[in-house]
């Protein structure tokens, strides 16, 4: 994986971003737009000051989204990490990724400890994917091992 | 039928060369038994000397660089093969891809560790150690049955 390739993937991933992103608008409309469609909530077109501008920073936000997403997703694909650098640099890029969208969004608000707690909270989600991730490595690696114990120890014809 | 071997110091690889006045069974098997002599065996080059590697004593075949480079019990030689090629030539048998970049006969593998921050690598019974990648471990449990 080369670093060229990452951002082309991450360039893919910016289409995908503003896919994802007008269908949760129409999915929330469908839900709670008393049959009208709402491109933004109005929390956001009220920090704005107009739906346009609204409209506009959120098509912005899923942009930088999708490529994040995409552009961090090769982090899994550099075989010559170690499961921990990988986790780590994977947790880094999509926090720094969606770090400004956070803060512009108020994401954080309702959280408690404010953004370093929701932060915090993203941060003990990773740390429960590398547990899940080395214990099921371990245990493919000793089972691996146990079979080759076993072949040794099986007499030749 | 006779048998004629020439030398011919200065030739890189061995050349046989069939005569015949018409083409028949026997002809054509001797072709094919010439020809699976040279596929059982790798060919590869030390300094100015060109070997034929027997495959079951070759440990792991790695590319470096632009080289790929096989190691034995306790040699490396240098292959005129491609991996990709020789991945497909030794296919069905010990040859597994551990990594991108190499071949590992598990007729030779010891064991293999988890280090701490958790990467995976393999151990060889000519004291070769190995990096091998999380997305191939389904292959080498495959391979061995589990």
């Amino acid at each position: 994986m080369t670093f060229l390739k990452a951002l082309r993937r991450g360039l893919v991933g910016i289409p995908i971003g503003v896919f994802i992103a007008y269908a949760i608008t129409i999915v929330l409309s469908l839900f709670w737009g008393n049959g009208w469609y709402s491109p933004v909530v109005p929390a956001l077109t009220e920090i704005m000051g107009s739906q346009i501008e609204a409209v506009a920073l959120q098509f912005g936000l899923s942009c930088v989204m999708g490529f994040a997403f995409a552009f961090a997703s090769c982090i899994w694909e550099i075989e010559t990490w170690s499961l921990t650098r990988q986790t780590l640099c994977h947790f880094l890029a999509i926090s720094l990724g969606s770090l400004p969208i956070a803060g512009v969004l108020h994401w954080a608000d309702n959280v408690p400890g404010g953004l370093p707690g929701y932060f915090g909270f993203f941060a003990a989600g990773y740390a429960v994917i590398w547990l899940i991730l080395t214990a099921s490595t371990r245990r493919k690696v000793r089972e691996v091992n146990q079979k080759l114990n076993e072949e040794r120890d099986r007499p030749k014809p | 039928m006779d048998v004629e071997i020439r030398l011919e110091p200065g030739r890189a690889a061995p050349k046989v060369l069939i005569l015949t006045g018409e083409m028949n069974e026997t002809v054509a098997e001797l072709a094919r038994r010439l020809s699976a002599v040279e596929s059982r065996f790798l060919a590869g080059r030390r300094g100015d000397e060109v070997l034929l590697l027997d495959p079951a004593q070759v440990r792991r075949i790695y590319a470096q660089g632009q080289q790929v480079l096989a190691r034995t019990e306790g040699e490396t030689v240098l292959l005129k093969n491609r991996l990709y090629e020789l991945e497909e030539r030794l296919a069905g048998g010990p040859f597994l891809r551990v990594s991108h970049g190499e071949l590992v006969n598990f007729d030779h593998v010891r064991s293999l560790d988890l280090s701490m921050a958790g990467t995976i690598s393999l151990r060889l019974d000519n004291g070769d150690a190995a990096f091998v990648s999380r997305r191939n471990m389904g292959r080498i449990k495959s391979y061995l049955g589990i």
